[in-house]
């Protein structure tokens, strides 16, 4: 009797743990999921302040600068998107650390597919850019400050160019 | 009547679209215009300026950046791409009549000061100053043979900004500008510079190792920003330690009396078991990341001579970036450029020459005899023996690439001292004895590996003599071993795997099978992986050593899990309980204990029942 318990806690046990990961593993797709830019590269999660975007599956990615109910506008149908950051790379500090960065405000990013321009998007004054795209390869930024990004349809690709340098001292 | 309303409407239509464009095209060229880069002649009368104060132009000082951005989407989009670049540069405070500009007396400078606001300048002669100084430093790095800055200005002159930057805490920043690209240079850019108005403030005069005069701290930053520009007009992928190591040393090439460079020693020197190439992160001056390496250039230059330096970025001008805009690694390029003619040495062997130097010294400059800070040992030992299981610290050690360490051995009554070393491939070894203030390195036994016999150890002057074991990985790969004894004790090392190395840093890649499980580097379960292998497995040696394991393993694994499906699903589930363990570590921990707790009850339960049936 008491192995026969046994073997029904350990059954309820892995059965709770199957259901936990797959749901786990299904989030991605079906909730928003946040991501925000710590000075090198996307990470996830909301930042203690500061902007971030909101990205899920089949829905264009969002911007926010605060928490806030996030409301889906669909993908095109067979299309993905890009949600990125052209940055200012920020290193040093004498008097200090300093490392970070700067956003590129309101500056042009060309997206490329194989030499063609297939479009040019403007950053906002965050620095921040979204586009719409055919799955597919792509290089976002002017060589040699630019970076290949892989779009898959109905997800979007985060994406962290660096159109600059500072020396800080 | 309906004719005429219709005709009345279109023509207002037509006005007001007819209007706006116009207004566009007005407003266009007001910004082109202020922004120098409208017309032929606006140009043509740039380059024509004189060579001195220019009061006349006040419109061109600093534009008024502000107005642009409130404007910026009235402007056609070819003015946009345009002017884009110009919402990079600062912005000083005043209005524009309080805006001036002042070219340097040899034409190559252009500087932007104010009389009003926080950015005020403390008077004319101050900007005049820093115009002949920032000629002073160019004529230094010209003679020395360096390409000067590039600048992609209208008037082909380098910026320079005079702000108040002691609230930031800035001594002066610079900034990359656009693409500079010519022959020999692929990937040189421009920038533009910003240094303090005047370098009063006590964050300035009263700083580690002052007082220093506002000239001085002026003296100093021309020479590191300006040698920063430089580098961007080399490559702009320089591997930052690197830059900020030679804009440092160039202080002291400059400006040697100044001496504000010593400071930064001493975090290198407290933390030596740091790689050479330490990210310059977020407490550079503790821990010597960058700044304080200058001292390692200063070596190369007592060694090979100065231009050594210089030819370093020239083999770097050469190079192309590794892709995706990443930098390009400064040892690799120190490592070739050392090896081969004229130089016919190695990195390792001037890295390994340069951590003896810290302790014999024997500087050729006196002031850096005087000036660089003493060597610090990480572990001192008074009690003998010296073996791995009664000392502390453990005598064995595990470097990172080209990193070092110093352990020191005080007198004691124990006659003759044998330290006996057991190494990996990359560490060299030294051994020093300090008599009287004498200094001489003890050669290693005849016959016997790496095993050094100090003679007469045990009458040493405790309060004055010392013996130090110097322990240096000469390469750059991470997680050479060394460990040592003094009674003969020997502690097999093994060789580190030959992952490459990164720098210093997980950061990147990694987590393959997590990705491969996931389907995204993204997502967030494997971002939780990730800064569990970044703050907690690489913390210590033996979860770098797992890392290096995982990640010669993982590769192939993980792509094979990636082609199936059914895999995928069966490696999440494997990893859910790791995820959930390291997310809430805590949660877990309570969790064990009350299972814990109720395995106890049950055994006890049953004892009781197995005795009360006994009975």
């Amino acid at each position: 009797m008491s192995n026969g318990l046994n073997l029904l806690l350990s059954g309820l046990i892995v059965i709770a743990l199957c259901l936990s990961a797959s749901a786990s593993a299904k989030r991605q797709g079906t909730t928003w999921n946040y991501y925000h830019f710590n000075g090198q590269e996307f990470v996830a999660g909301q930042p203690g302040e500061g902007s971030f975007i909101a990205v899920r599956d089949g829905s264009l990615p969002v911007l926010l600068t605060e928490p806030a109910k996030v409301e889906a506008v669909a993908l095109p149908a067979g299309k993905g998107a890009v949600a990125g950051i052209s940055y200012i790379q920020s290193s040093g500090g004498k008097l200090g650390g300093r490392p970070g960065h700067v956003p590129a405000s309101r500056a042009p990013v060309n997206i490329f597919s194989g030499n063609k321009l297939a479009k040019t998007v403007e950053t906002d004054q965050l620095g921040y850019f979204t586009a719409v795209l055919d799955a597919g390869t792509y290089r976002i930024g002017t060589p040699p400050l630019a970076i290949e990004v892989v779009i898959k349809s109905g997800t979007t690709t985060l994406a962290s160019l660096r159109s600059g340098k500072r020396m800080v001292d | 009547m309906k004719k005429f309303l219709l005709r009345l409407g279109l023509t207002a239509t037509t006005s007001l679209v007819l209007a706006s464009l116009a207004c566009a095209g007005v407003l266009d060229e007001q910004y082109l215009a202020r922004f120098g880069v409208a017309t032929p002649t606006a140009l043509q009368k740039a380059v024509a300026l004189p060579t001195a104060v220019d009061s006349a132009l006040p419109k061109c000082g600093t534009p008024d950046k502000h107005g642009l951005q409130r404007d910026w989407n009235k402007l056609e989009a070819t003015t946009q791409k345009t002017l884009a670049k110009q919402l990079a540069a600062p912005v000083l405070t005043g209005t524009d009549s309080t805006k001036f500009t002042l070219i340097s007396p040899s034409g190559r400078f252009t500087l932007h000061y104010t009389t009003a606001g926080g950015d005020a300048v403390p008077s004319i002669l101050w900007v005049q100053t820093v115009a002949q100084t920032f000629d002073e430093v160019a004529n230094a790095y010209i003679s020395r043979g360096w390409r000067l800055a590039p600048t992609n200005s209208v008037d082909g002159r380098y910026h320079v900004y005079l702000r108040d930057l002691a609230p930031a805490r800035l001594y002066g920043l610079t900034t990359s500008d656009a693409s500079a690209a010519s022959t020999g240079f692929l990937h040189a850019f421009s920038s533009f510079l910003e240094i303090d108005n005047n370098y009063t403030d006590s964050i300035y005069t009263d700083a580690t190792g002052g007082p220093y005069t506002p000239l001085e701290s002026l003296q100093i930053t021309a020479a590191h920003e300006y040698h920063h520009a430089i580098q961007y007009g080399y490559n702009f992928f320089f591997d930052v330690w690197y830059a900020e190591a030679t804009s440092t040393w160039q202080e002291a090439e400059l400006y040697g009396n100044v001496g504000q460079n010593y400071n930064y020693i001493a975090g290198w020197l407290n933390n030596t078991t740091a790689s050479l190439d330490l990210a310059v992160g977020t407490d550079a001056t503790g821990t010597g990341a960058g700044y304080g390496r200058w001292i390692f250039n200063r070596y190369l230059a007592e060694q090979h001579g100065t231009g050594v330096i210089k030819t370093s970025w020239d083999r770097l001008a050469t190079l192309d970036p590794p892709g995706n805009n990443a930098d390009i690694r400064m040892v690799p390029v120190l490592e070739t450029l050392l090896i081969g003619a004229p130089f016919n040495t190695s990195l390792g062997a001037d890295f390994f020459g340069f951590t003896k130097r810290v302790y014999t010294r024997g500087w050729t400059n006196p002031t850096d005899e005087n000036r660089v800070h003493l060597y610090v040992p990480v572990g001192t030992y008074s009690a003998y023996p010296v073996n791995s299981t009664a000392s502390s610290p453990v005598p064995s050690i595990t470097l990172p690439h080209y990193s070092f360490a110093y352990y020191k051995f005080r007198p004691a009554a124990i006659g003759d001292l044998t330290i006996t070393v057991t190494k990996t491939s990359g560490i060299q070894t030294a051994v020093f004895k300090k008599t009287a203030g004498t200094i001489s390195e003890i050669g290693t036994n005849a016959g016997a590996g790496s095993s050094y016999t100090i003679v007469g150890f045990g009458a040493l002057n405790p309060a004055t003599d010392e013996v130090v074991l110097l322990i240096t990985n000469t390469t750059d790969a991470d997680n050479h071993v060394a460990s040592f004894s003094t009674d003969g004790t020997i502690n097999p090392v093994t060789e580190p795997s030959t992952a490459s190395t990164d720098g210093g840093g997980g950061g990147g890649g990694g987590c393959f099978i997590a990705t491969a499980a996931y389907g995204s580097y993204l997502h967030p379960q494997v971002q939780v992986l990730r800064d569990f292998r970044d703050h907690v497995l690489l913390t210590n040696a033996p979860g770098r050593a797992f890392v290096a394991l995982y990640y010669q393993l993982s590769p192939p694994v993980a792509d094979f899990i990636a082609r199936h499906e059914s895999l995928r699903m069966l490696v999440r589930l494997m990893l859910a309980p790791l995820i959930f363990a390291v997310k809430y570590p805590l949660v877990l921990g309570g969790l064990l204990m009350v299972a814990a707790g109720a395995s106890l009850y049950r055994v006890r339960r049953l004892t009781a029942i197995a005795d009360s049936h006994a009975k």
